[in-house]
């Protein structure tokens, strides 16, 4: 096995996961740069602001299903057994609405034979005397709901632990980072988990100038005080446009999360305030005991908030290049999925750096890869 | 098995639930308005910087005294929790003896500060060491805490112990009681900081905001730095930290009694890279304040108790013991361990003599 030195761009869920995943190998000194860190709210750094949750969008017998599948095993033993890391188990009701899926036929069926029946417990067909407020057919099961903001933080206390050293730098291009480790030595691989950033960074695409496919599903949400017993959303966007219905509670006094829309391309970090209004009548709507049975003048507001999904056209990101003469490693373009698929994700990649610190040979060059030469 | 609610989920509310959720049998439940994760006016503790440059003179010097070993081990053998030491230089000019500003920080400044004996490696440094813009200085080993990291890592803890969170908004004290998990509670700690100006059932009209505008930036300054007073106004102050795991470093700063603005003042602010430049030069390579690479700017307000912190026990009418530990103004973290420990005594008082009853 070899020692090297590694640097990890990117202190996202990704960028901390692969961080703390790598140190536990034994074998790699490891330095995180980044430009943001946990403690920041910034447009261009989505985990703050996500919820998060834990429901699989992902399709059968696909990569990202398995990284979903190790994920969960990772957060429901967190969840479990350490308290300390802000996650708690939650149970969901996943609403179904015909009027949402006119153009969707089928969609009801597919929800009830979700691949993640098999591992989410107590998964089942919601009686329909249960049924939330206008919802036609329901679908319940446990799962997790993490405090991200307690959770980032957690994570970075994982990694001091291992003795992973944080550096804070805004890079003018990738490969920079290589001559950032602790020791001062060049790294010998760099992990790019750069996100959205992925968009611009220099060094990345066919002409060194990003990742173009990367680009923004922007998503607002309302955080409140009111706490509810369990999770609720709507399966799909109403009437099929681009905003969304769902609502959890935090766990550790986290509040609740009001979501929300998923808007491709669109860039806009402010809080757009009839969104905000149209969020949160959909919320109470849906689960009146949110605000207590009173209308939306019942939810006690903590803030709004906009996050940027880092999304990629053909999936995430999982590969490795030479970047300007820098062996990297790749974890980018998890749209709103970061959170669960990052334990996933992360033990993909640890593979991938181990297959190519032992032999870099057969790594492509980056614009190889976009040249189609050699297969992403 | 006494039940205890705390009011606050600032540094104080914090440390002082930490210290009982460690005492076998007491189940305790945390309330709070704001939480980590927050960034919001009212509270102050994710704004402040934080380090150890003790304040207070030698007769309130206590609680800062108690602190310091507790910030010291965490630093040393607890990475997890954010604090570093690092190297920190006092700079005193003899002009700001007088001043609004010198006089608070004359403790800190002192040739022979109560503290000289408490942190590692105090020296007076050499005339040949003294930077121009400095009549005289010290330095000695402080830390630096990542007050994001830090607060997290208070949850975490507490969490790890079996502590409770709920997110709520009190009008009076006597609502805080019966948030406990339990429906009751024996003590409540009152910890609301800014707040207690407002709180119903405490409305001390005593705590005043005392304004810190900061700005945080990527750039390294090799120590930490503050010095006695500065040529820009009697309420206005420079200070240099680096927080801990990249957190980056904080550039202040103000002290303005009384103001209870929230939004940084863009002049204010171009003052204080400047004097931050001119006290570190390392800060920007040489160069000049456009060579900084800001990743924002912020402004906290210090909950000063004029008269001092408020560490006591109450009975409020209607018989719900209280403790109190609020009013640390610009000293939240550096005596923190210390008060905290304060409140926890006057808890086994008062749940001492209800047992009695």
């Amino acid at each position: 096995m070899i020692k090297a030195n590694i640097v990890v761009v990117g202190a996202g869920v990704a960028g901390l996961t692969t961080a703390l995943l790598l140190s536990k190998q034994k074998r790699y000194s490891i330095t995180v740069v980044a430009k943001h860190m946990p403690g920041d709210y910034d447009i261009e750094y989505t985990s703050p602001w996500a919820g998060a949750n834990y429901v699989p969008e992902s399709e059968p017998d696909t990569p990202e299903m398995e990284w979903d599948r190790v994920t969960f095993k990772e957060l429901w033993k967190l969840a479990n057994d350490v308290p300390a890391a802000g996650i708690h188990i939650q149970k969901m009701i996943k609403c179904y609405r015909e009027k949402d899926n006119k153009n969707n036929p089928g969609q009801w069926q597919a929800q009830q034979n979700s691949w993640y029946k098999d591992i989410l417990p107590d998964f089942k067909v919601l009686p329909e005397s249960d049924l939330p407020p206008t919802v036609d057919a329901a679908t319940t099961f446990k799962t997790m709901c993490i405090n991200t903001a307690i959770y980032l933080p957690w994570l970075i206390s994982q990694c001091l632990a291992a003795g992973i050293v944080f550096n804070r730098s805004n890079l003018t291009s990738l490969t920079e980072a290589s001559s950032l480790h602790h020791t001062r030595k060049l790294a010998s691989l760099i992990v790019n988990c750069t996100g959205l950033l992925a968009h611009k960074i220099h060094g990345l695409g066919p002409d060194g100038k990003g990742d173009k496919l990367v680009y923004p599903a922007r998503g607002q949400i309302v955080l409140v005080r009111n706490e509810v017993e369990n999770m609720v959303e709507l399966s799909a966007p109403v009437d099929g446009g681009d905003e969304m219905t769902y609502i959890m509670t935090r766990a550790a006094g986290g509040g609740t999360v009001l979501g929300g829309c998923y808007q491709k391309g669109n860039w806009d970090s402010q809080s757009d305030p009839n969104l905000a209004l149209r969020i949160m009548t959909r919320a109470v709507e849906l689960c009146p005991e949110l605000a207590n049975g009173k209308g939306v003048e019942g939810l006690d507001v903590v803030r709004h908030g906009v996050g940027l999904r880092p999304a990629r056209e053909g999936g995430t990101r999982i590969d490795a290049s030479w970047v300007d003469g820098v062996l990297v490693v790749h974890n980018y373009g998890h749209a709103g999925f970061g959170y669960q698929s990052s334990y996933g994700c992360s033990e993909a990649v640890v593979r991938v750096v181990e297959d190519v610190l032992e032999d870099s040979i057969k790594v492509p060059k980056e614009q190889d890869v976009w040249a189609g030469k050699v297969k992403l | 098995m006494p039940n205890i609610v705390v009011l606050g989920a600032g540094v104080s509310g914090l440390t002082t639930a930490l210290l009982l959720a460690r005492k076998p049998g007491y189940k305790v439940t945390l309330v709070a308005k704001h939480m980590p994760g927050d960034y919001d006016i009212e509270y102050t503790s994710p704004w402040a910087g934080a380090n150890y440059l003790p304040m207070a003179d030698e007769a309130g010097s206590k609680w800062e005294k108690n602190t310091w070993p507790e910030l010291a081990r965490l630093a040393k053998d607890v990475p997890e929790s954010g604090i570093h030491f690092q190297n920190t230089i006092v700079l005193n000019r003899h002009k700001d003896a007088s001043t609004d500003t010198g006089k608070w920080l004359s403790s800190l400044t002192s040739t022979t500060p109560w503290f000289q004996h408490v942190v590692p490696d105090f020296r007076v440094l050499p005339q040949s060491e003294v930077p121009s813009g400095a009549d005289s200085a010290t330095a000695f080993t402080s830390v630096c805490i990542n007050t994001p990291i830090y607060l997290s890592y208070l949850v975490s803890e507490l969490l790890s112990l079996g502590a409770v969170f709920k997110r709520a908004v009190l009008t009076h004290i006597n609502e805080a009681a019966a948030l406990h998990v339990k429906g009751n509670a024996d003590v409540v700690i009152n910890c609301s900081g800014l707040l207690a100006s407002k709180l119903g059932g405490v409305m001390d009209k005593t705590v005043i905001p005392v304004r810190g505008q900061i700005m945080l930036v990527r750039n390294d300054p090799g120590s930490m730095y503050t010095i006695s007073g500065t040529d820009d106004g009697s309420d206005e102050v420079s200070y240099i930290m680096q927080r801990a795991a990249g957190g980056g470093t904080i550039l202040g700063g103000t002290y303005q009694k009384g103001s209870w603005e929230s939004q940084p003042d863009p002049n204010t602010a171009l003052r204080i890279m400047k004097r931050a430049v001119a006290m570190c030069p390392q800060l920007t390579g040489g160069e000049g304040i456009e060579a900084l690479d800001v990743i924002r700017h912020g402004v906290g307000l210090r909950p000063l108790r004029e008269g001092g912190v408020r560490i006591e026990k109450e009975r409020l009418e209607g018989g719900q013991w209280v403790v109190h530990n609020y009013g640390h103004g610009g000293w939240g973290y550096q005596g923190s361990y210390g008060c905290a420990a304060g409140a926890v005594e006057l808890i086994e008082d008062v749940l001492a003599v209800k047992a009695k009853l």
